[in-house]
């Protein structure tokens, strides 16, 4: 039997009116729908970095020698990169696992004698014209890894810079060994005579010394990362835009609650023999459920039509109890800042307009749209206060890092403390104005 | 008759402010009585609306339903108040009776009772047939009789009226005033606002009128009219409470 509890009375109210208002319904599920379409495909393969300012990389220097020391200049001479060293090879790891940064760079020891001796080896065989294959030293080490949301395009770029480096560090060993290999030839020659006129001379091929690599960059991954999701715009934008979709209750659970008040429906409400937190119990308990189909919906695009327009296909994972929990939380807070802007509105016109833009701003900052590593530096201190972040930062622990209950702890309670100080302050001049007799 | 709703010396001073709303009002309603509380724009008779049905906590005084002591009893005492609040405080996307069926629940209607208390109230102000139809598309009169509708479900013995009939048409209005003198003659106590004066020469048997927050003339509508000598109660309320605008 329907409506026989007022709290049960009160989530069905909520979802028939929810049903009736199409253009509530279009917000919460069509716009959300369309921007994973739309964003995912546009930025597939195509996610490149697009902040200015210089990029914060972690350099372990384990080797400490001169061709390391080369490495680091050369891959900060552009400009665009920003070198930060650690002693520890673990703490610059963790550094890039909890997301402060993005790369850690790890030069092994002894890589320096390595490409210095291996540089002499070479030079030295292609002067005495040595037909034999060159021995098997091994090449200078230096290990990249790299934070598991870092994607393609963004990925390939820091790669290629730090390659290019390596490059430009084996061409000057290369360079000096010749050099003194030559000066030494030279040392031994005797004088020339006077009449000593150049009518030919020794080739040596070059090109050799350019086709063997004497230092390796490699790509280890973080020991738990095995069998890890790879990261790429689906990963990203399904959580990303899953969340801006619940952000957006905003709107009409504002809304509903200024229609209430605005037509007298409260004042009404407000005379019942039911405790007023059983009715915004039934609201957050109504909208949340339409949370949770609007984030099956997303999912859904994202397992189902996304891989049929060519993109990956979306890893859901097996962590369901810490997606549910980042889900509620997100929920709660999404619920709590609608109930805010529909306490303190004064118009439906104005919490539509500036919950919707609040929302749309809170994505920005929060990396909804361009991920947070990718921002200018003011812009990245400025994400950490936005919810959407929290929930993003904790929804891709979950589908990318393969985090679990202690790695989403820190976001997931910023967002139950954002939902209760919302609540808090709705309550606060919901009472302030009763008191008052604004009615 | 039984004394249903007795307030005595009821203040209510708004933060903030020195000057009271509302001074030392008095109301003793039994059973079958209907009470117009009159006054002009800023007298006081919504909030004195809002402490009658424990919106609003008073400054001073002291209010009982039914004997009950309504602070310490919020809940049993609003069960026994049906409010119908001057706004058309309904559901427009929601049907007639679904809003009947959400209100009546909240009144703690239950099982089978619920919908047939929620046919019994829909006949009873004549919308039984187009409860069915959403709210938002009811004219303003049948909106106004639906509001009524939904302050009856409990079954309340006290109602408090805000203005239930304003910008009507004459057909629904004069119907629901029936509907309110059928309710007094089954027993109810009403407290009706309004400035409709003939409405309340119609309705009702005692006249509480207000004017800065204190009560100003008390008495039958007849006894008032006489007292004063004037020629109706339009006239008497002019004269008391003066021609000037009230913002």
């Amino acid at each position: 039997m329907f409506f026989t509890t007022p709290l049960w009375a009160t989530i069905k109210k909520e979802l028939l009116l929810l049903g009736r208002d199409r253009a509530g319904l279009l917000i919460l599920f069509v716009m959300p729908a369309v921007l994973v379409l739309v964003i995912t495909l546009v930025q597939d393969n195509v996610l490149k970095k697009m902040g200015e300012s210089p990029l914060e990389l972690i350099l372990v220097d384990q080797d400490g020698g001169k061709a390391a020391r080369d490495f680091s200049r050369l891959l900060t001479q552009s400009g665009q990169i920003g070198l930060r060293r650690e002693e520890r090879e673990t703490a610059g790891k963790a550094a890039v696992e909890r997301g402060d940064f993005q790369l850690c760079i790890v030069i092994r020891p002894g890589m320096s004698d390595e490409v210095r001796r291996l540089s002499r080896v070479m030079v030295r065989e292609m002067v005495e014209g040595n037909e034999s294959p060159p021995p098997a030293l091994p090449p200078g080490r230096i290990e990249l890894y790299f934070d598991p949301l870092v994607m393609g395009g963004y990925r390939s770029s820091m790669l290629a810079s730090v390659k290019m480096a390596a490059m430009a560090v084996q061409f000057e060993e290369l360079l000096a060994a010749l050099q003194a290999e030559l000066t030494g030839l030279f040392n031994q020659l005797p004088p020339l005579p006077p009449e000593f006129e150049l009518s030919g001379h020794t080739s040596w091929d070059l090109t050799e010394l350019g086709e063997r690599e004497l230092i390796t960059v490699t790509e280890p991954r973080f020991a738990h990362e095995t069998g890890v999701v790879v990261p790429d715009s689906v990963q990203q934008n399904v959580p990303a835009w899953s969340l801006f979709g619940i952000f957006f209750i905003v709107v009409p659970l504002a809304g509903s609650i200024i229609r209430e008040r605005l037509t007298g429906t409260l004042g009404r409400l407000l005379v019942m023999p039911v405790p007023f937190f059983v009715f915004l119990l039934g609201k957050v308990a109504a909208y949340g459920l339409v949370c949770l189909a609007q984030f099956g919906l997303i999912l859904a695009i994202g397992k189902l039509l996304l891989p049929l327009l060519g993109a990956p296909v979306f890893e859901l994972g097996d962590n369901y109890g810490a997606i549910l929990l980042v889900l509620l939380a997100a929920v709660a807070a999404a619920a709590a800042y609608g109930i805010l802007l529909g306490t303190v509105g004064r118009s439906y016109e104005q919490v539509s307009m500036f919950g919707a833009m609040s929302v749309v701003i809170a994505a920005a900052l929060g990396g909804v749209m361009v991920p947070v590593y990718a921002m200018p530096e003011t812009m990245q201190k400025l994400s950490q206060f936005s919810p959407l972040g929290w929930a993003l930062e904790a929804m891709l622990e979950i589908f990318v890092r393969q985090g679990g209950g202690r790695e989403i702890l820190r976001p997931t309670l910023l967002l139950a403390a954002f939902a209760a100080a919302c609540l808090a302050g709705a309550w606060s001049y919901f009472n302030h104005r009763e008191r008052a007799g604004k009615f | 008759m039984d004394k249903l709703l007795i307030a005595r010396g009821l203040s209510k001073v708004y933060p903030g402010l020195t000057r009271p709303a509302v001074v030392g009002l008095d109301i003793t309603l039994s059973s079958g009585q209907i009470l117009g509380l009159l006054g002009p724009n800023g007298a006081g008779k919504t909030t004195s609306l809002a402490m009658l049905s424990t919106r609003l906590q008073p400054t001073s005084g002291e209010l009982r339903i039914e004997k009950m002591a309504a602070r310490p009893h919020k809940r049993l005492v609003r069960q026994r108040i049906g409010y119908v609040p001057q706004d058309i405080a309904l559901y427009g996307d929601l049907t007639g009776r679904e809003n009947l069926l959400f209100f009546g629940s909240l009144y703690g209607l239950t099982g089978e009772r619920l919908p047939k208390r929620v046919e019994q109230c829909l006949d009873f102000v004549l919308l039984g047939k187009v409860g069915e139809q959403q709210v938002g598309t009811y004219s303003g009169g049948m909106k106004r009789r639906l509001n009524l509708a939904v302050a009856l479900l409990a079954e309340p013995p006290i109602l408090l009226l805000d203005e239930p009939t304003v910008g009507i048409d004459a057909q629904s209005r004069s119907l629901i005033l029936e509907s309110l003198a059928t309710l007094a003659a089954r027993g109810n106590a009403l407290v009706y606002t309004t400035h409709y004066m003939e409405e309340v020469e119609q309705l009702c048997d005692t006249v509480i009128i207000l004017d800065g927050g204190e009560v100003i003339a008390r008495g039958t509508p007849a006894e008032l009219v006489a007292r004063e000598a004037c020629a109706n109660l339009g006239d008497l309320f002019l004269k008391l409470t003066g021609k000037s605008l009230r913002e």
